[in-house]
């Protein structure tokens, strides 16, 4: 029969759960998560060899700050959605989690970072090449080697695409997209897989 | 100039071995019956003296439901609260599998490369 705790371990038990609950706000089945933890905590009680105080103690401890607990299932959970998405909100703010908790994930967010910031610049350039044919394009010497918007200067002679620039850039750019964004769910899974928990 | 990379320090690397083991370790301690998280948590202890920190077990058990490799249940358990059951799958059963297997690969190899410093097992 489990032990019915006095009031200052109960306070202490509600009072973690509460932190719980709160730093959970928003999450789907949060209800199901805070009474699997109380049901957790409950049980550890009905060790009777211990004074109930110290069990409380070294039972929030293991199971470590209610907010550090809630963000492992925010993370799972995000993780989770991120690993089967295109949304590029929702891989960043996976990522940006995962980055809290590794250099894995700091790589991850970085990646993706890199690769849709590359895919907004040839989004731009290709946006910007039918207002500025002379400035926007793939230069290839003398002076400039490079893609992009050439603001100073000369016009440089030697652009090599033309009007083809534009529809080559946005193709470029959505293969950015695609691309990090495979690598990157790629990796998400892979960390799934492997059941990396911090 | 080069900056050589540091070797990992021996605790991080057995976290890192630990995390990477743990979705194999809890899917076997499921594999004869369905457990609830404390009994789990026990039941590694016990059977392998692997101590999980209760805060990490319950996330991953979540993960590993929502993956379709458990299922859990409430069931009351006659001590006055309900208990959180959790059993495999038969995608759970399959993967515990899958996994079991490349664990015994992976081991084997490291054992014949570790006979030759003589760490074997």
């Amino acid at each position: 029969m489990t032990m019915t705790p006095d009031v200052k371990t109960a306070d202490t038990i509600d009072r973690y759960l509460l932190r719980f609950r709160m730093a959970l706000a928003g999450v789907k089945d949060k209800e199901e998560f805070v009474s699997e933890i109380r049901s957790h905590i409950v049980e550890r009680l009905e060790d009777h060899t211990r004074p109930m105080e110290q069990i409380v103690e070294e039972t929030l401890a293991g199971l470590g700050a209610p907010e550090v607990l809630a963000m492992r299932y925010r993370t799972e959970g995000l993780l989770e959605r991120a690993s089967s998405t295109m949304s590029p909100v929702l891989l960043l703010r996976a990522t940006m989690r995962w980055a809290m908790t590794g250099i894995r994930g700091f790589f991850a967010f970085w990646l993706l970072f890199v690769g849709y910031f590359t895919a907004a610049a040839f989004y731009i350039c290709a946006i910007l090449k039918p207002f500025f044919p002379d400035r926007v394009g793939l230069y290839w010497g003398p002076a400039t080697y490079g893609i992009g918007v050439r603001m100073e200067g000369d016009p440089a002679p030697n652009e090599l695409l033309g009007m083809w620039f534009s529809p080559i850039a946005l193709a470029l750019g959505c293969l950015c997209i695609i691309g990090t964004t495979k690598f990157v769910r790629w990796m998400i899974s892979k960390r799934r897989r492997a059941g990396t928990v911090s | 100039m080069a900056i050589p990379a540091a070797a990992p320090a021996p605790d991080n690397w057995s976290a890192q071995l630990r995390k990477g083991s743990l979705d194999l370790a809890i899917l076997a301690s499921l594999w004869k019956k369905p457990l609830y998280g404390l009994e789990m948590l026990r039941s590694l202890e016990d059977e392998s003296n692997l101590s999980v920190a209760e805060g990490t077990l319950y996330p991953i058990l979540n993960r590993l439901r929502v993956e379709g490799l458990l299922e859990s249940e409430w069931v009351d358990s006659g001590t006055g609260h309900p208990r959180k059951y959790y059993k495999l799958t038969d995608a759970g059963r399959r993967r515990a599998k899958e996994m079991s297997r490349a664990w015994a690969e992976f081991s084997d190899k490291m054992n014949a490369i570790l006979k030759s410093i003589g760490m074997k097992g």
